[in-house]
């Protein structure tokens, strides 16, 4: 079970949470075209490793929240709220947080 | 007392106790602190199962829960349990136990004829076998593995006893406190960390309850119950008995089944069976020691033969005397101490055959204590049938040394540390020689091994190195040690490595896996197949893959392969481990959430209203809502037609408390609406309320509701039953990620105010004697779409003029306590005016009448456009959705959309989800023009009516004769294509 | 017309004590509670803060003279006053945050079950997902988990400890059978 660290609430089990996807695709301003809502609509990596996600504190403070986490791992490497800016790590990093 | 009841030992038992048992009919008698097998083998009853496939006589290999062979059936009626393994089950008084995988009796079972088949029934009997004619599977394989195959029978009533869930926390967790774990325990307590040990049995300290050892100057078994005494009494510490940890999972919780009850024959009122504990760790510390191996010799399955350390476990333990004389065949030193135990107890033992030929400190100490030892000496074969008679004897090279009489051989061929659980966080194991055994990797969580469980299999060394891992872990978890701390100490003791042998010659059965009886030749035949893969093999042959997941066969298995492989068992490797550690029951997953608590009811604050009106209630998500009421003798379609009705004849009152409700404030709160619905909100005036429409961002319709505006900063937003969660997080996703900068704050207010739909041509006389003079409702006060907030009982109330069933119609909500007297207050006033109550079915009748949509027609497929609102759509403002919605595709031109059908035969009815074709004789997907919705025997239209998306909709088809195709039904009524507005479609009625 | 009050959450003002004699967990449903709920306005946190006299921290309560305010999310607390009329408890707090924050009166929308007795810690492990241990949590701890599939904002209120357990109204009788249920082996 994944343990996410909640910027508001602390530590908390997977099952407070609902995932909500990919965190790194932007909504284009409303007058873009259709293929840039497209894309930012329907297309996904599918990333083997480190990935940037939205997990919505659904159980809890109802904030979403930007987890950075390895897909291949489980492991997780950061956590914030939606304004904040968080990097992937560097290099593999031994034992989750 | 049981004939084989030794007086000597009995370390696990209270002699004081005796308990009465039946098993498979007979009654026994045992001790308090017996198991199942321990008590039987005190009445000299060896004999306790029957094997998987070919049914041979078994008796049980082990004294643990790695036990394979002696699974039983426990209890009876809706309690019965299947493949309760006896060597773990607790004796308890009147404790109810039959034996399994045999018909008519234990003794004679006329399915062992297996055997006589078995060159059919080897490695990959079922692939090869059953695989043709396919034709076959059902009526012929199916049965006959059923039958054969069958691992005892599930209950079949109910299990009248409840599990739970429990949640744990703690800075250092032991798993199993046997020398190692108690160690540990002792030295992350004493650095302050909180601390967790589990332990699987009833009792504590693993082996040290069948030696001779001391440890701290004292007998060892009684370390371990000081120790457990002193960490009991720590605040600091929990200890938990009756647990197994099954689950190692990710962010290092583990799950762990604690069998609360099962040691009675019932739980006491109010506890649970089981309770299944997830356990949040900082650090673990696996201290889950090691399993003994079997010999493979041929017949080494036979009752009788155990492995060596389950025999001296049985003696020391539980006072139990598995034989008279018992023959002792070994690779290793350990089986040495077995045969001390017994000497001490008394029982004869005859030799001890020891494979190796180097001489050992623990053989000249067997042979000066009186025990003959013979060196280079293997099994060759077990003799008898159903108990062991004799052990044949052979040289290293194969050739026959001799015969040996006995009632009891304990075989050992090494120890396998037990590493499932350290296996399931991915850490591969890794093969040591020197030991015979897999031991842990580096570790990946915040975990490590220690004792046994890593390969260590000395006392001495099993205490240090469970101290060191206990430090490890505080420290780890951010507790210091003092310097001071010491671990317990025992006498060092040297041994001899063991010798590998994977199979003593022999041409007969040798068991490997003796649950799924695997043999040594399935193994060579699988590696012969090409199944060389040790994953392969697993599946190919079922190695390990029985309900005790191999525990005693996994690494005799490997051996075997790489044996076959001709390479060293360090290329073959030995497959990964999966959760559960040993069988955990469905009910202890299901806990608390079974039947009527499966999920949480959500109540009305009038719920008790519609009780009392004989409401029959439907499931609306976890909401109940009153579907109809019924008066005595009226069935549903006559129920449900007379509200519907009435409601357009006089007046109706609804329950109408489920809809989400979310209060929105902010300045921004305006250009936040217009963002998400497809319609303008910044002209909205306070006191008024509208109709609005979400889209999803890929364009198709969301949901819909009625949005007032109470002040200008403060809106009310209502959404359907079933999306009021959905469209909270779709609108907390607007907020707090796309548009943080805009200054809007809401809340569901769902539970907060409770609300009432009263509709029909007498409503407003109705509601006008409800409240009296609190309120004017006139339609100058309150237009149509009009919003009124007002006092009534000293508290506030909301009354909005809207309407969904196109009647004059109000929406009245008051907070939620104050919910039954508002329902008592216009039902009391309506009487007069003929009110009656409806329900979510009349509701329906209502809004198909008028062609409103809902839930139905909301099935995420579906465009704005197609429901005939494709005008509603602003062009002067960016919303979600509304890029998408312009794809080709969601605004093609051949688009089903809204139709309304009236069925144009006197006889039979319509149905949601047939399907519209032309021709009745053509029906097939390709023919299909568009589907039903929503149906209703409308009293206003006077027939069945219904809602459809029809390709070409009204402007191709009104008018026209179309066929509704049920293939369910076998149904095809004629339809006629009109207006989904059935009823006044110039909304005159909305007046009154 | 009669003068309606409220009805019990439970629809039997007598199930409580009822079900709290001799018994290693008690319950009760404190009367008379009200509720709102309080929005900063974009940049007015601070200002909403001092204003009401409270504490920033996310996992703590603070006390004040006439109501306890416990943190929901960033800019947002529920605020419970011992106030028998809701209304009145409503406007007095809309006065003080008038211009920097908004209200949403909350009062019907929770039941409070007040939850305490010698195996309380243990009754809460049956359910709650949280690390309630002695050295974790204090006087004032709060947090929103869900326990039996129900959505609870708890808040301990003091070290016995006693834990006040607010649900929404809707699930108040179910989760009062979970509460009576999970109970009934510390009788
Ligand atoms: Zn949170």
């Amino acid at each position: 079970m994944h343990r996410i660290d909640c910027p508001w609430c602390g530590i908390r089990d997977e099952a407070e949470f609902q995932y909500q996807g990919d965190a790194t695709k932007v909504r284009p301003a409303p007058d873009a075209s259709q293929d840039a809502f497209f894309d930012y609509v329907y297309k996904r990596d599918n990333p083997k490793g480190w990935h940037t996600e939205w997990w919505h504190h659904v159980g809890g403070c109802r904030q979403w929240v930007k987890v950075v986490r390895n897909t291949l791992t489980h492991e997780i490497h950061a956590t914030g709220a939606p304004a904040e800016k968080l990097s992937l790590p560097r290099k593999k990093k031994r034992g989750s947080k | 007392m049981g004939k084989n009841r030794l007086n000597f030992g009995g370390t696990k038992l209270d002699r004081s106790k005796p308990v009465n048992f039946t098993f498979d009919g007979k009654t026994y008698s045992g001790f308090a602190g017996d198991t199942l097998a321990s008590a039987l083998l005190a009445n000299g009853v060896v004999l306790m199962g029957r094997s998987f496939k070919y049914h041979r006589p078994r008796g049980c290999l082990t004294a643990g829960s790695e036990e394979p062979n002696a699974i039983v059936e426990m209890r009876s009626g809706p309690r019965r349990e299947p493949n309760t393994r006896a060597t773990v089950a607790e004796l308890y008084d009147g404790l109810d136990a039959q034996s399994q995988n045999r018909w008519p009796s234990l003794a004679v079972d006329l399915q062992s004829v297996n055997q006589l088949l078995s060159p059919w029934l080897t490695a990959g009997f079922y692939y090869k076998t059953f695989m043709w004619p396919a034709k076959f599977w059902e009526p012929v394989y199916e049965k006959f593995i059923r039958r054969s195959a069958g691992l005892g029978h599930a209950a079949v009533e109910a299990d009248p006893d409840t599990y739970e869930h429990a949640h744990a926390h703690c800075d250092v967790l032991v798993v199993g406190a046997g020398p190692a774990g108690l160690s540990a325990a002792l030295a992350a307590a004493a650095t302050g960390a909180r601390v967790l040990i589990v332990e699987e049995q009833a009792h504590v300290g693993g082996d040290l309850s069948s030696t001779l050892d001391q440890i701290d100057g004292k007998p060892a078994d009684q370390w371990a119950a000081e120790a457990w005494v002193k960490l009991k009494a720590l605040d600091n510490v929990t200890t938990m008995t009756r647990t197994t940890v099954f689950g190692y999972y990710d962010g290092n919780v583990l799950a762990a089944l604690e069998r609360v009850n099962d040691h009675l024959a019932e739980p006491p009122n109010g506890q649970p069976r089981q309770r299944m504990w997830n356990i949040r760790a900082k650090e673990v510390a696996l201290t889950c020691g090691s399993h003994e191996r079997a010999l493979t010799f041929d017949n080494n399955d036979r009752p009788g033969v155990m492995l060596a350390g389950a025999v001296r476990e049985f003696v020391e333990g539980y006072g139990a005397a598995p034989g008279k004389r018992v023959v002792i065949v070994t690779n290793n030193d350990e089986a040495y101490r077995t045969a001390m135990v017994l000497k001490e107890a008394g029982v004869e033992v005859p030799l001890i055959a020891d494979a190796r030929t180097t001489p050992n400190a623990a053989a000249e100490a067997a042979r000066a204590a009186g025990i003959p030892v013979e060196m280079g000496v293997l099994p060759k074969k077990a003799v008898g049938r159903l108990q062991v008679k004799a052990i044949e004897l052979q040289r290293v090279d194969g050739a026959f040394h001799k015969k040996v009489e006995c009632d009891c051989v304990a075989m050992s061929s090494g120890y396998s540390p037990d590493v499932h659980l350290v296996s399931q966080t991915g850490v591969a194991p890794i093969w040591r020689e020197d030991i015979l055994g897999f031991v842990p990797d580096t570790p990946k969580r915040q975990e490590r091994s220690a004792g046994a469980g890593k390969g260590i299999f000395d006392l001495a060394g099993c205490l240090h190195d469970g101290h060191m891992a206990g430090i490890d872990a505080a420290r780890n978890a951010g507790f210091e040690p003092a310097k001071s701390l010491k671990a317990s100490r025992a006498d060092p003791t040297s041994a001899v490595p063991p010798l590998a042998i994977w199979r003593c010659p022999g041409q007969g059965k040798a068991f490997v896996d003796f649950q799924n009886d695997v043999t040594a030749r399935d193994i060579h035949l699988a590696a012969q197949e090409g199944y060389v893969s040790v994953e392969h093999a697993k599946r190919y042959t079922t190695l390990g893959m029985a309900t005790d997941q191999g525990k005693t066969s996994n690494v005799t298995g490997i051996g075997l392969l790489a044996t076959a492989r001709g390479e060293p068992i360090s290329d073959v490797g030995t497959t990964r481990f999966r959760p559960p550690y040993s069988p955990v029951a469905i009910g202890a997953f299901a806990g608390h959430e079974r039947g009527r608590e499966f999920q949480p009811v959500r109540q009305t604050a009038m719920h008790s209203c519609g009780e009392k009106l004989g409401a029959v209630f439907v499931e609306a998500g976890l909401w109940l809502r009153p579907q109809y009421y019924p008066k005595p003798g009226e069935g549903v379609m006559e129920a449900i037609y007379r509200e519907s009705k009435q409601v357009r004849e006089t007046a109706g009152i609804c329950d109408v408390s489920t809809l989400g409700k979310i209060e929105i404030f902010g300045p921004d709160s305006g250009e936040f609406l217009n963002r998400l619905y497809i319609n303008g909100w910044k002209m909205l005036a306070p006191g008024k309320a509208r109709y609005g429409l979400m889209l999803r961002e890929d364009g198709y319709v969301f949901d819909d509701g009625t949005t007032s505006r109470l002040d200008d900063d403060h809106y009310f937003m209502t959404t359907t039953t079933a999306n009021a969660a959905r469209v909270l997080a779709h609108m907390e996703h607007a907020a707090q990620v796309l548009w943080p900068e805009l200054d809007v704050h809401f809340c569901s207010a769902t539970e907060q105010w409770c609300g009432v739909a009263v509709a029909g041509p007498n409503a407003r006389k109705v509601l006008a004697d409800a409240f009296d003079e609190a309120l004017d409702i006139s339609d100058e006060a309150l237009p149509f779409m009009g919003v009124r907030t007002f006092s009534w009982c000293g508290t506030t109330a909301r009354i909005f003029r809207i309407s969904f069933s196109g009647e004059l119609a109000f929406e009245v909500n008051v907070p939620w306590s104050f919910g039954e007297a508002m329902w008592n207050a216009i039902w009391e006033a309506g009487q007069k005016h003929g009110l009656i109550a409806y329900g979510t079915e009349a509701l329906s009748v209502l809004r198909i009448e008028k062609g409103h949509v809902a839930g139905n027609e909301l099935d995420g497929r579906t465009t704005a456009a197609d429901m005939g609102l494709g005008r509603m759509m602003s062009t002067k403002k960016p919303f979600i959705g509304q890029v998408m919605a312009g794809r080709e595709g969601m605004i093609a031109e051949d688009r089903a959309t809204l139709v309304g059908l009236k069925i144009t035969e006197s006889e039979g009815r319509l149905r949601g989800g047939a399907h519209l074709v032309v021709d009745k004789d053509d029906a097939s997907a390709e023919t299909s023009l568009g589907w039903v919705t929503s149906v209703c025997d409308s009293p206003a239209v006077g027939c069945w009516i219904g809602l459809a998306y029809l390709q070409g909709g009204l402007s191709q088809h009104e008018g026209k004769t179309l066929y509704a195709v049920n293939p369910i039904y076998d149904e095809a009524p004629a339809v006629e294509v009109c207006s989904a507005h059935f009823f006044d479609p110039e909304g005159e009625r909305l007046n009154g | 017309m009669a003068d309606f009050v409220p009805i019990h959450p439970l629809g039997d003002p007598e199930a409580v004590s009822k079900a709290s004699s001799n018994a290693g967990v008690t319950f009760d449903i404190p009367p008379d509670l009200s509720m709102v709920q309080v929005f900063a306005r974009k940049g007015q946190e601070d200002n909403v803060i001092r204003k009401l006299g409270i504490s920033d921290s996310p996992r703590t309560a603070s006390s004040q003279k006439s109501f306890n305010a416990l943190p929901l999310s960033p800019g947002q607390w529920m605020l419970v006053g011992n106030e028998k009329d809701s209304s009145k408890f409503e406007a007095a707090i809309a006065k003080k945050v008038a211009g920097i924050g908004y209200v949403s009166q909350q009062s019907a929308s929770r039941v409070c079950f007040r939850v305490s007795g010698p195996k309380v810690r243990d009754f809460m492990s049956r359910g709650c997902r949280l690390d309630l241990g002695e050295s974790v949590t204090s006087k004032g701890y709060c947090a929103q988990t869900p326990i039996a599939q129900i959505g609870v904002l708890l808040h301990q209120i003091d070290e016995a400890p006693t834990y006040d357990l607010y649900v929404y109204s809707g699930f108040a009788r179910a989760f009062w059978h979970w509460l009576t249920e999970t109970a009934a082996q510390f009788r």
